[in-house]
């Protein structure tokens, strides 16, 4: 064969090797899977490496095109610098001017950016703010799937389609100047549209900025009417799912910061998902609202290991949560551990993976009564910004696996009858009064 | 083939081309997502778990105008109720001030068994022309269940339409909960609840004041349904009707209730101020009138009739007669017992009620030989109705470590204003006849317990209910969800003394099983 056709083949035959290991690869990130876990021990909770071990995990490592501490709002990125030592704890753990030591009333981006570990608060000030970064969001109008999957027949089993409603008094600037005689943090409302025997379910909280417990209504339908429920029930499971009503938020805790012992543990570098290696596009609509777009486009959606589609990313057999177009990548975080004061709480203590630099929490492990691990928690971003870049937003996915039952839960806004607005200005605060709640149920 | 079998079988043949269906989930009929569609389709099958005893026992005292009653064996088949519910909403985008919303629910209903069930009950629709009448009327049924718009502006929202109403906090036993009609046609006080009750022709408007002074929400409510809009009754079970309240078969007729006038003083109507206090307590105060959820009663005789040798000329009326409510009702949640404690009050003004020497003056006359027997009457008294109960979710996690049991206790009281021992309730007590006595305080506590497994897809629950003076009935059930079909099998058991309520349905133990599928 003459020397320039071998090279020409040399060089052909070298260049369908590198297409055929870049796709192996995922294009420009590393497929970390059963055989070569190792790679990220450290990089994630123990209990993940099991889930490698298993086959039932792969992940996607790369980078993100964008920074990720720079797709929040801009008044978060402003407080970074001005609310450095404005606010204290108090001793009931509630957020007080750190001058006057009075509730301020009104928070404008995160309470406490700046961290000092060995501040015994630093635990519950860390919580705090990942609480504030969904405040800062400002209203939120959304619907989301609540997904319940079964590790035993790598299936999905049945979904829940439920439209969410909040409205924070703190955090976003217009929220300055809106009554808040009550002194409220926020209003939320789960409503439940499918499947039909649930339709007309709903929860609705409201959430003070004091030590006030919840106060928590429920809308039954079989009964046609509102229901007070105890606030005891906050580690009850979600309409039967493996989250229980505290896993959420956006450091991975919805409850009131002040009925856990919080602790920073430690501090690490860990590998935290992302949906996308790029933002979504935000659309300012003619309300002033963040309408994200593509929530129903599937290209922007979590592929699921139950789904064909999954394997687009990943050809192997994955447990039916394993996303396989997840971006991971690595962020510092706080490693935090947190108690409950409540003796009746289901679980024992929980430890989270909070961003140093946005305060959105990663993971969290959840042990039992007697300190056995039990469930496992993760959050994966969504990011949309502007076309402009000049401002930007999340979106989450939480997951809760049971590792016992091998069942997991996901709340995924991305789905074909989702949307996701943020700063969503046409809600209107009567919807979250007696009457309003009673009104949009059923 | 008849309609009725022909229908019966579309419902089978749907409910079968389901089962190789994919799962389904509510539609939207439009890229907007504005026009939903969804629903359920049911099939219920009802079996006695006791032999009749009592009154089905005993033969018709008049057959040539009474059958007589279905006396039926443990085992036979006493419902097989198809039901669908299809529901459509309409929400325009805004493009005013104005937010629209529009609903309609479509219901379709068709009990089978008195064709196809066993012999005594289809003998009771073969009776007679005039009997297979009112059984059909019963039996099938093809209605706009509920037809509204909403209309909201801020804090004004307004319901015009079919629609229902439900006031007050207790569960089971309705205190201030008798604004709609129940239909009791429907299964009894074994059906749920929400099945039962019949949606109004009204409007129905909430003002939102939100906080105001020291409250931390306020809000009213009105509603009206005028009279001259089909109102809605009761409905009542025709002679022979599986659910037909235990009684001898013959004379007294039972005639239909006829609906009041069309006057305006006739409608139902009410206004309710709700709100929450001190950030914990909810309240709410009411005044309402509506009607009692059973009719009147009044005999009457013909008394040509009866001398010409028909027994139906000795007849028992029914009068639909409005009464006022005032009421109110709390609850709010207690800290140290981790418990939500609630409360509910309702004052009836001149509710009817039945002591036979008045309501049945003019028929006891005429057995006695008065050939003239004066006019009966329909005796009115206040009564007083109140419950405290209390909610407590806890872990027991030998039997659920995963999600929490709820429990229910509720204790429920009724006091008869001027109360005298003549006053009964027309429920004759087998064998002797006598009706079930009244007392001046009437209690019953009802317990509840619910709790889920399989990540919601199994749903144990059970009720109990008990009169301290001996009767009461208790209720498990268990539901499996697998999306979209939902399967419950229940229990129903009367338990105590015949002569007490409940304790007077003793031989109504039954056992249901229901398959429904959901889109």
């Amino acid at each position: 064969m003459r020397k320039r056709t071998r090279f020409a083949i040399s060089m052909g035959l070298g260049l369908l090797v590198c297409i055929f290991a870049t796709a192996a690869m995922g294009g420009e990130f590393q497929i970390i899977d059963k055989s070569n876990y190792e790679k990220v021990k450290g990089q994630v909770p123990e209990p993940v490496l099991e889930w490698f071990k298993k086959g039932d995990w792969m992940m996607r490592v790369g980078e993100l095109e964008a920074d990720w501490a720079e797709t929040q709002p801009s008044w978060i990125k402003k407080s970074r610098t001005e609310n450095i030592g404005k606010y204290t704890l108090s001793p009931e753990i509630t957020i007080v001017d750190a001058k006057t030591g009075k509730a301020p009333g009104f928070i404008e981006g995160i309470p406490f950016p700046k961290i000092d570990p060995k501040d015994p608060l630093a635990g519950a000030k860390i919580m705090y703010n990942g609480n504030m970064v969904r405040q800062n969001n400002g209203p939120l109008k959304t619907s989301f799937r609540l997904t319940f999957m079964d590790g035993k027949t790598r299936s999905l089993e049945r979904y829940i389609l439920v439209h969410w409603f909040s409205y924070a008094f703190v955090g976003w600037p217009e929220a300055s100047s809106i009554p808040n005689p009550n002194n409220l943090e926020f209003y939320t409302q789960v409503l439940i549209k499918q499947p039909y025997d649930m339709a007309g379910t709903s929860l609705m909280t409201w959430r003070y900025l004091d030590n006030k417990p919840d106060l928590l209504f429920g809308y039954v339908p079989a009964i046609r009417r509102v229901r007070r429920l105890t606030p005891a029930g906050r580690s009850d499971a979600l309409f039967g799912s493996d989250f229980a009503r505290d896993d959420g938020g956006y450091a991975g805790y919805d409850g009131k910061i002040g009925d856990m012992e919080w602790k920073v543990i430690g501090e690490t570098t860990i590998l935290g998902g992302f949906n996308s290696p790029k933002p979504q596009l935000i659309v300012i609509n003619d309300k002033g609202e963040w309408e994200i777009q593509g929530m129903d486009d599937r290209e922007a959606h979590a592929a699921y290991g139950y789904e064909e589609y999954a394997k687009m990313y990943y050809k192997g057999d994955v447990a039916p949560w394993c996303q396989t177009n997840t971006v991971w990548t690595k962020r510092p975080v706080w490693i935090v551990e947190g108690k409950p004061k409540n003796p009746y709480y289901n679980y024992g203590r929980e430890i989270h993976w909070v961003d140093k630099e946005t305060f959105t929490g990663y993971w969290k492990e959840i042990y039992d009564r007697s300190d056995e691990y039990w469930k496992m928690y993760w959050a994966t971003w969504g990011w949309a910004a502007t076309a402009d870049g000049k401002e930007a937003g999340s979106m989450i996915i939480s997951m809760v696996l049971d590792e016992r039952l091998q069942h997991c839960s996901s709340l995924d806004s991305y789905c074909k009858d989702c949307y996701y607005i943020n700063n969503a200005k046409s809600i209107d605060l009567n919807q979250f009064s007696l009457a309003g709640f009673t009104k949009m149920s059923k | 083939m008849s309609n009725r079998r022909l229908w019966a079988g579309v419902l089978w043949m749907a409910l079968l081309g389901m089962v190789l269906g994919p799962a389904a989930e509510a539609a939207y009929l439009d890229e907007g997502k504005t026009f939903e569609i969804k629903g359920k389709i049911q099939s219920k099958f009802t079996f006695k778990t006791q032999d009749s005893k009592g009154w089905a026992t005993v033969p018709s005292q008049d057959p040539r105008y009474w059958p007589d009653a279905p006396n039926l064996d443990a085992g036979d088949m006493i419902q097989q109720r198809n039901i669908a519910y299809i529901e459509a909403d309409f929400s325009p985008k805004k493009s005013s001030d104005w937010e629209l919303k529009f609903h309609a629910t479509g219901r379709f209903l068709y009990d089978s068994v008195y064709e196809t069930g066993p012999g005594a009950i289809r003998a009771i629709r073969d009776f007679s022309p005039e009997y297979e009448h009112d059984i059909d009327e019963m039996a099938r049924d093809a209605d706009l269940w509920e037809g509204y718009v909403d209309m909201t502006n801020g804090p004004l929202f307004i319901r015009v339409g079919r629609q229902k109403i439900s006031w007050g906090e207790t569960d089971v036993y309705p205190l201030l909960d008798r604004i709609m009609p129940i239909d009791n046609t429907y299964g009894g006080m074994f059906e749920d609840l929400d099945d039962r009750r019949i949606p109004l022709w009204a409007v129905r408007s909430t003002y939102n004041f939100g906080q105001t002074g020291f409250l931390d929400d306020l809000g009213i409510e009105g509603f009206f349904e005028p009279a001259m809009v089909d109102q809605q009754f009761a409905p009542q079970a025709p002679w022979g009707a599986v659910y037909n309240f235990p009684q001898p078969s013959g004379p007294p007729q039972q005639l239909m209730p006829e609906k009041p006038d069309d006057d305006l003083r006739h409608s139902r109507w009410g206004l309710r101020l709700q709100g929450v206090l001190a950030n914990n307590f909810n309240f709410a105060l009411a005044y309402f009138q509506s009607y009692p959820l059973d009719p009147a009663l009044k005999s009457d005789v013909d008394v040509a009739k009866v001398a010409g040798g028909d027994t139906r000329g000795l007849m028992v009326k029914k009068y639909w007669i409005p009464t006022k409510t005032a009421g109110g009702s709390f609850s709010f949640f207690e800290p140290f017992t981790q418990a939500i404690f609630r409360g509910e009050v309702a004052y009836t003004f001149d509710e009817p009620y039945f002591d036979p020497a008045k309501n049945f003056k003019t028929l006891y006359a005429f057995l006695g030989g008065n050939m003239t027997p004066p006019e009966s009457e329909i005796p009115e008294w206040d009564v007083l109705r109140f419950s405290l109960a209390f909610d407590r979710p806890f872990w027991f996690r030998a039997i659920n470590n995963k999600s929490m049991i709820n429990w229910t206790v509720e204790v429920f009281n009724e006091y008869y204003v001027d109360y005298d021992t003549n006053q009964v309730l027309p429920a004759p007590v087998y064998p002797s006849g006598d009706f079930v006595k009244l007392h001046e305080w009437e209690h019953t506590i009802l317990t509840m317990f619910y709790t889920s497994y399989m990540s919601g897809r199994l749903e144990p629950n059970l009720t109990v209910a008990y009169n301290p003076r001996g009767a009461g009935f208790w209720q498990p059930s268990v539901q499996y969800r697998w999306d979209p079909w939902i399967f419950k099998v229940q229990y129903d058991d009367v338990f105590g003394d015949k002569d007490i309520a409940p304790g007077v349905l003793f031989d109504w133990d039954q056992v249901s099983f229901s398959i429904t599928y959901t889109f």
